[in-house]
């Protein structure tokens, strides 16, 4: 029954998503036929058909791949650099006095400004990578310093009372606990971090990169349709992410509900 | 020595004086009931046994680690009543899991919580439900020495008669110091009654 239901509601939500689509893509289409001008705004057919022929180039995935490992090592290392800096900020006043004025200075810079700065000193294959970092860190310093200054302290005297070991401790307390700050925390700066890696790519154009192909397309081949294709590959790549994201952290509550099931059947 | 031993110990939150020169012993296996009137310091006893409060001048031992159920029931939100009891336990394999899983089930039913109610998680009990829980969390601990905590205060006289049956049972393995405004509840159950007196 409760299945049933929740395939009812999912079937729902897909419907609307499609319908909500199709409208859009009909307002596009009615646009472009007014205005007449592919090279000013090309027709949704024509921009799907360059997107399902770049699926058949080799050029796609090398682009993606060299995306991908920029927004994988800026990630990555934009996470790990957040995270020593979140747990010492939000137990220690005096260091966090010291670290969160460059974190709200770097919040509040804009990114275009770090690629102009940073374009001095790194080559144009390191740069997306390290923007990156530069955009996540923050995100994930601050979430996570939220996440742990609002960590339930009568909690922690069961963990203590019980003896439970670190990995019990963060399996149990910390994180359930620190997981929605995490997971909205890392979807932001997942979605930033891509776009900055895309953005820096356009604009130093890093070779065999997304952003270069979106570059390429605009400046040299002049090539409307395909600079939409392009972007529609950033923007589909963006949405698995953020599935991705979900899948990670979206799962809380999902245990027990499995318990329940398998102690009935 | 006694399993646990209270020798001149003080303690003051900030300048209140909870307790200044208090000599006690525990010797398990047994049921020690805490009574006294409200606010004389019940639960500040219990938390300095758990080492949540360091006493301020005196001794303290407790021989052994210690099992605490909660006034407040503090129950792993994401964790279904099941878990929450089982989760202080370590099996190593299946089979024991699978043991603790049917013992802690025997265990939440005898307090009164049907199948159904243990799978859910805190957030779906009622407070009388979640502090059973929280009891059975105690009771089920492999510590041989359990704290209790006012652990009737929400409960009916159904339940604080099954809660109570199955604290003068787990009494008889363990040290069960139980704190309670109301002593005259374990009339029948074999006890010793430890009366603090009133903060001064």
């Amino acid at each position: 029954m409760e299945r049933t239901d929740r395939n009812r509601k999912y079937t729902k939500a897909a419907l609307l998503t499609v319908l909500s689509l199709a409208f859009w893509i009909g307002i596009w289409a009615l646009a472009a036929w007014r205005v007449g001008v592919p090279f000013i705004l090309p027709s949704p057919a024509s921009v799907f058909g360059d997107l399902f022929s770049l699926f058949g180039t080799k050029t796609l995935y090398q682009a993606l791949l060299r995306s991908l490992l920029s927004l994988v090592i800026g990630f990555v290392s934009g996470v790990v650099l957040g995270v020593f800096f979140a747990v010492p900020s939000a137990l220690l006043k005096l260091f966090d006095s010291f670290v969160s004025p460059i974190f709200v200075i770097i919040r509040a810079t804009p990114v275009a400004s770090f690629i102009i700065i940073a374009w001095v000193f790194l080559n144009n294959r390191i740069l997306p990578g390290f923007i990156c970092l530069l955009m996540v860190t923050p995100i994930v310093w601050s979430s996570l310093v939220e996440g742990i200054r609002a960590l339930d302290p009568a909690l922690f005297e069961v963990t203590k009372v019980y003896r439970f070991g670190f990995f019990k401790t963060f399996r149990l307390y910390l994180f359930p606990s620190l997981s929605p700050f995490l997971s909205s925390g890392l979807s932001t700066a997942l979605g930033l971090g891509w776009k900055s890696v895309v953005a820096t790519e356009i604009l130093v154009r890093t070779p065999d990169s997304l952003g270069y192909m979106i570059w390429d397309a605009k400046a040299w081949n002049v090539d409307t349709s395909a600079l939409f294709a392009w972007t529609l590959v950033v923007i589909l790549v963006s949405i698995l992410l953020d599935a991705l994201i979900l899948l990670l952290f979206g799962r809380s509550g999902v245990r027990p509900e499995i318990e329940r099931r398998k102690m009935r059947g | 020595m006694a399993d646990i031993l209270l020798d001149s110990l003080s303690f003051s939150y900030g300048k209140k004086k909870v307790f200044d020169g208090l000599s006690l012993s525990f010797d398990g296996p047994g049921l020690f009931l805490l009574t006294g009137p409200s606010g004389c310091g019940k639960t500040t006893l219990l938390r300095l046994f758990a080492r949540l409060e360091k006493p301020s001048a005196g001794v303290l031992s407790v021989s052994d680690p210690v099992a605490f159920a909660f006034q407040e029931y503090r129950l792993f939100p994401g964790l279904s009543a099941l878990r929450n009891v089982t989760c202080v336990r370590d099996p190593k394999t299946k089979e024991e899991t699978a043991q603790n899983d049917a013992e802690a089930l025997t265990l939440l039913s005898s307090l009164g919580l049907a199948k159904e109610d243990a799978m859910q998680t805190p957030d779906a009990l009622s407070g009388g439900m979640k502090q059973r829980v929280s009891l059975a969390r105690a009771l089920f601990s492999p510590h041989p020495i359990k704290l209790l905590d006012e652990v009737t205060k929400e409960l009916d006289r159904t339940s604080v008669d099954l809660v109570l049956a199955q604290i003068a049972k787990y009494s008889a393995d363990s040290l069960i110091l139980f704190s309670t405004p109301h002593p005259e509840d374990c009339d029948g159950i074999p006890s010793t009654r430890i009366e603090l007196p009133p903060l001064k």
